[in-house]
């Protein structure tokens, strides 16, 4: 049994079915600080498109509610089931649910209704899962089954739904389709090529998998892969703005460069700081990237980009949950692959910025981080800290 | 090997780049077609010439370590004419 807090890293990719503008699958996360608890739900609703939409949403987010209330019984279960609208068409009421509760202390239970098995991944193995499996009241059709398993640091879990296990059954090329043990057999491959590789990574290959075993590559059923891996937190510090008073300039580089994780620098000044207080160099590129300034590059530094602009853009393409190719995506890339994230904002303000000629964009900085927190938190379950300088 | 006879230095920090820093991306490509060999082209990422109320003058160059205002590519290729002439 570990001491150590396990850091929980859960992402996850997902594909309408083909001709839907919505997915029918749902998942709902998050972190109950007080608990020490990370709560991951994944739901497949009945159908597909806005119905199952709806079905997947109110069950995903009633099961989280439930668990998180310490509230899962037959009766809370039943209760969920019973909650759902009824389909017209095949008069029932019907989502699946994978619902993954995990203690930081590493004890964790996986209930399942419907949904192919969770895969429970430790040093290149999938292990067993011991469920008990129980029948719901009223409801003989519907068995629920439950794991309690120990997490170690390193095990990976992995929620499937069936429009992924699924994938290319009755095609001509694979008949049998990818099945759970094809989807196995990719990620233990993929893990023993890249060991480290995140959880949205992994999910987004599983999905791409998937994809390749459908006719014409396009999801003849909403899919879903849900990663969350455990394991020690990854630290980054994003540094942006130069210090309020020109003193702190020495032991602000000092902390960038004793910082113990990966580092990022947003901001002509700020960078030139550093570059002047540590004694290194800047090289920069004369070509902007989708009309943003250019990337940087300076030893210590994962990216060094420019500041109000890079960061305005951040926000705005993580809240479309868009990527583009601008030095913007880069650093979302090194935001997502981070799960603690420390902001050091220096407060001194850029008068050149105040300019009413200037475009709106060029906002205040201390805005935009708080943004940028709020969303990295909200949206993707990272630790942010927000230190003003 | 020939020195290089001129050295340019492009601001490319978010003020300068607003005002139109933005506009040298190719010019590095002009600048070797007409003079090769003889032009050294050096980004830099912020200059900081804009702090100080002297932001009016962005964006910025240096052209031989001497600060230019409001500079665009145009203004640059007629610097480099009278520095170094055609071909």
């Amino acid at each position: 049994m570990t001491n150590q807090p396990l850091y929980i890293e859960a992402d996850w990719s997902m594909r309408n079915k083909v001709g839907q503008q919505i997915c029918g699958d749902s998942v709902v996360a998050r972190k109950v600080q007080d608990q020490q608890r990370q709560i991951v739900v994944m739901s497949d609703g009945l159908g597909s498109g806005v119905k199952a939409n709806i079905l997947s949403t109110m069950t995903a987010t009633m099961a989280a509610r439930f668990v998180q209330a310490n509230m899962v019984s037959m009766s809370s279960l039943s209760v969920m089931m019973d909650a759902l609208p009824v389909c017209k068409v095949r008069n029932i009421s019907y989502a699946t649910y994978t619902i993954v509760d995990t203690s930081l202390n590493g004890e964790t239970r996986v209930i399942e209704m419907g949904n192919p098995s969770t895969l429970h991944i430790r040093d290149g193995k999938v292990m067993d899962l011991a469920y008990s499996r129980i029948s719901v009241s009223k409801r003989e059709d519907r068995d629920i089954s439950i794991a309690d398993i120990h997490i170690e640091p390193g095990d990976r879990l992995v929620v499937l739904s069936d429009g992924v296990t699924m994938a290319g059954l009755g095609s001509q090329d694979h008949k049998l389709g990818l099945r759970i043990e094809g989807v196995s057999t990719y990620i233990l491959e993929q893990l023993a090529l890249h060991p480290q590789m995140s959880a949205g990574e992994l999910s987004e290959q599983v999905i791409r998998k998937a994809l390749r075993y459908e006719p014409n590559q396009v999801p003849h059923d909403d899919m879903t892969c849900v990663a969350i891996y455990y394991r020690e937190p990854r630290k980054l510090l994003l540094l942006t703005g130069p210090p309020f008073r020109e003193s702190s300039d020495a032991s602000w580089a000092q902390r960038f460069n004793s910082y113990p994780g990966d580092r990022v620098v947003c901001g002509g000044t700020t960078a030139n700081i550093l570059a002047r207080e540590l004694g290194l160099e800047i090289n920069s590129t004369l070509k902007p990237m989708g009309g943003l300034p250019p990337i940087s590059f300076m030893n210590g530094a994962k990216l060094v980009s420019e500041g109000i602009l890079t960061l305005t853009r951040v926000c705005n393409l993580l809240e479309q949950g868009e990527q583009d190719n601008s030095v913007a995506s880069k650093l979302i890339d090194e935001l997502k692959n981070h799960d603690i994230i420390d902001v050091c904002v220096g407060t001194k303000i850029n008068e050149a910025h105040q300019d009413p000629t200037l475009p709106s964009d060029l906002d205040i900085r201390r805005n935009i981080v708080k943004r940028l927190a709020g969303i990295l938190e909200e949206k993707f379950l990272k630790e942010v800290s927000i230190r003003y300088i | 090997m020939t020195e290089k006879r001129v050295t340019v230095e492009i601001c490319m920090g978010t003020t300068c780049f607003v005002l139109g820093a933005r506009d040298f991306s190719s010019i590095e490509d002009q600048i070797a077609l007409r003079w090769p060999g003889q032009v050294e082209i050096i980004p830099v990422h912020c200059m900081d010439f804009c702090r100080g109320g002297a932001f009016h003058g962005a964006p910025y160059m240096k052209v031989n370590h001497v600060p230019v205002g409001k500079a665009h590519p145009q203004l640059l290729m007629s610097m480099l004419e009278e520095m170094l002439g055609g071909k």
